[in-house]
């Protein structure tokens, strides 16, 4: 609505009230009016007064009475008289009186709608511009409307399609991230596996011709033949690591009650890691918490989270807890433990491949790219919620099936 | 039928007119009387029909003269008098409150209204001091009749008052208009009550004026 058409608005109401005000008046109060002075009761009255007088010389016994009855009379002609006499001051005063009132309620009235369309009018500005940003590529919209209208709720609802767009801009790119390592994985992989294979068939025809041979190898020949299948096996595995990086299978996703998948977990895997106790929570207690998930993906996300938790703890006995909650968008898995947390220095790029806080050899830090891709590749994610010298909490987000609540 | 009442009560009204006109035609003088200025002749609306009726009504009806001198006089010089005439149903007679420029205040009774009117046509009215520079001085006269007195206006005020509030009792909001004049109102229904009472006021149920003269000392030979 533009200021022109309140404005319109206005003077039709206007115009409505004072029409209104001149059928009232010249209908009903005029009427009230003339009803009350009408010459009949006046000359009743003046009758009255005779009648009284008369009564008065009939009976002089009730004189007193009579006189009291007659000055009462006399009293309420006079005022009539006098109403009589001002008839058109009172009438004037009165229309005043009524019209003062409706143009002050009108006033009143125009101005809380003219402050109140003016304060829309800026609301609606500020959507455009929101609109506008959102159009433009922006992703970190914030309106700053909180209103319980219409406008407050589509203020909402761009903040929330902004947070979507952000969120799916994180989740691209970091798909995207994972997928040009799972390629250069796939590729070290690769070119590892074939002269891998070709050393492992050389070294086991080697030990074929040694050991057709008289005399037999001697120790140290077999302790550096062992060594060399050892250090063989341990490049097997890294490949076999970096492969398993690449080759991620898509998800093949049904659905669960991810309390029921979670308890499971925790019921199968409590005695993996022996320096930590798994320990679950569930908020609401009867929520609904289904998701569509491959169970032995998110089983092996879980598995990288709490292998890392375990590593991370050098020495005594932790607690992993694995907390159920939900928004009405994901349902929400917190894991935390209550470990060293993870160096500052490691903290940004805690989900890129190859980044460990372990000893060369230890690990290659897979575990947390591989939960991330699992998660995303749910349509979730996997973020790094807190941590700290007490503990650090990972969230795990999953959204929930179309349809439900 | 209401087409055919229209032209009669035109006639009529010119009649009534045509009747009082001479009636109205003769004014007051001003005569010197003794130290005083005195206003004679009183002219005889009395007798006109919304006056005699309002007379009869038993209000208290003020006929109210105001004497101004005026231009070429040596000095300006205002003063009145004022006659209250009540009559009083019950005993059927008028009570007269003469009342002029000397300060004499004068109670009078008359049993019928045509000795009210005799009275009237012979009184003599003083409403100036007498000044004492012999001059011709012009001066106006102006009458008013107002139909009630300032008290039977403030107890209709009081009495309306009541009616709007709904306090018949008549003690309870007694002197409401008065209580609202002197303090804040209390409540928003009684300002309401206090515009609706303030509105009953004296209009003049008639005015008329005269230009007239009077000579004093020298300038009388």
């Amino acid at each position: 609505m533009t200021w022109r058409s309140a404005v319109l608005t206005l003077a039709g109401i206007l115009v409505a009230t004072a029409a209104a005000l001149w059928l009232f008046e010249r209908q009903i109060s005029a009427a009230w009016f003339r009803l009350g002075l009408q010459p009949e009761l006046l000359a009743t009255l003046e009758s009255s007064l005779e009648d009284q007088k008369q009564l008065a010389r009939l009976d002089p016994a009730r004189r007193a009475e009579y006189h009291r009855r007659f000055e009462t009379t006399r009293g309420l002609l006079q005022h009539l008289q006098i109403l009589e006499h001002n008839r058109r001051e009172i009438l004037q005063r009165y229309e005043m009186v009524l019209l003062t009132l409706v143009g002050g309620v009108l006033v009143v009235a125009g101005t809380v709608h003219l402050v109140r369309q003016g304060r829309r009018e800026r609301r609606i500005a500020r959507l455009r511009d929101a609109l506008s940003q959102l159009s433009s590529g922006r992703d970190d919209v914030v309106v700053g409307d909180r209103g319980r209208d219409v406008l407050g709720r589509i203020a909402a609802m761009i903040e929330e399609t902004s947070r979507i767009i952000a969120r799916d801009r994180r989740r691209l790119a970091a798909l995207q991230n994972l997928s040009g390592w799972q390629e250069t994985a796939r590729r070290h992989a690769h070119e590892m596996k074939t002269p891998l294979t070709a050393a492992r068939l050389e070294l086991a025809r080697l030990q074929q011709l040694a050991g057709g041979e008289a005399p037999p190898p001697s120790d140290e020949v077999r302790q550096v033949a062992g060594s060399v299948v050892e250090e063989l096996d341990r490049l097997g595995r890294f490949a076999q690591e970096l492969t398993g990086f690449a080759r991620l299978p898509r998800p093949r996703r049904e659905r669960h009650d991810l309390g029921k998948v979670v308890a499971d977990f925790a019921g199968t895997f409590a005695a993996a890691w022996p320096n930590l106790d798994l320990r679950l929570e569930q908020r609401p207690e009867d929520g609904d918490f289904t998701v569509e998930v491959d169970r032995e993906m998110l089983r092996r996300a879980l598995v990288n989270l709490c292998d890392n938790s375990s590593l991370a703890r050098k020495e005594g006995r932790g607690t992993v807890t694995l907390r159920l909650d939900g928004t009405p968008r994901d349902v929400v898995l917190d894991v935390s433990d209550d470990g060293p947390g993870i160096p500052d220095e490691v903290r940004p790029r805690v989900f890129e491949p190859y980044v460990t806080t372990r000893q060369p050899g230890e690990g290659m830090g897979l575990g947390l790219p591989i939960a991330k891709k699992i998660l995303l590749d749910h349509g979730g994610d996997l973020e790094l919620r807190r941590t700290s010298p007490a503990g650090t909490t990972f969230r795990l987000l999953l959204p929930r099936p179309e349809g439900a609540s | 039928m209401r087409g055919a009442l229209t032209p009669l009560m035109s006639l009529a009204s010119l009649v009534s007119l045509l009747c009082a006109a001479p009636l109205l035609a003769a004014g007051p003088v001003l005569q010197p009387e003794g130290s005083w200025v005195v206003l004679a002749g009183l002219p005889p609306l009395l007798e006109r029909a919304d006056v005699r009726k309002q007379l009869d009504s038993g209000l208290t009806a003020t006929l109210a003269f105001e004497v101004r001198t005026t231009g070429a006089s040596p000095q300006k010089l205002r003063g009145g008098a004022r006659v209250d005439v009540r009559y009083e149903l019950w005993e059927e007679v008028y009570l007269v409150t003469r009342l002029d420029a000397s300060g004499k205040r004068e109670h009078l009774r008359f049993d019928s209204f045509e000795k009210l009117g005799h009275w009237w046509r012979e009184a003599r009215l003083p409403v100036l001091p007498l000044p004492r520079v012999a001059a011709r001085w012009p001066a106006e006269v102006r009458l008013q009749v107002i139909p009630f007195s300032q008290a039977e206006q403030q107890e209709t005020q009081r009495w309306l008052t009541e009616s709007m509030s709904g306090d018949s009792d008549g003690g309870g909001n007694a002197g409401a208009v008065s209580q609202a004049l002197e303090d804040r109102p209390a409540s928003f229904s009684q300002v309401l009550q206090l515009l609706m009472a303030t509105s009953i006021g004296r209009p003049a149920l008639f005015e008329q004026e005269w230009s007239l003269a009077f000579i004093t000392g020298a300038a009388k030979r």
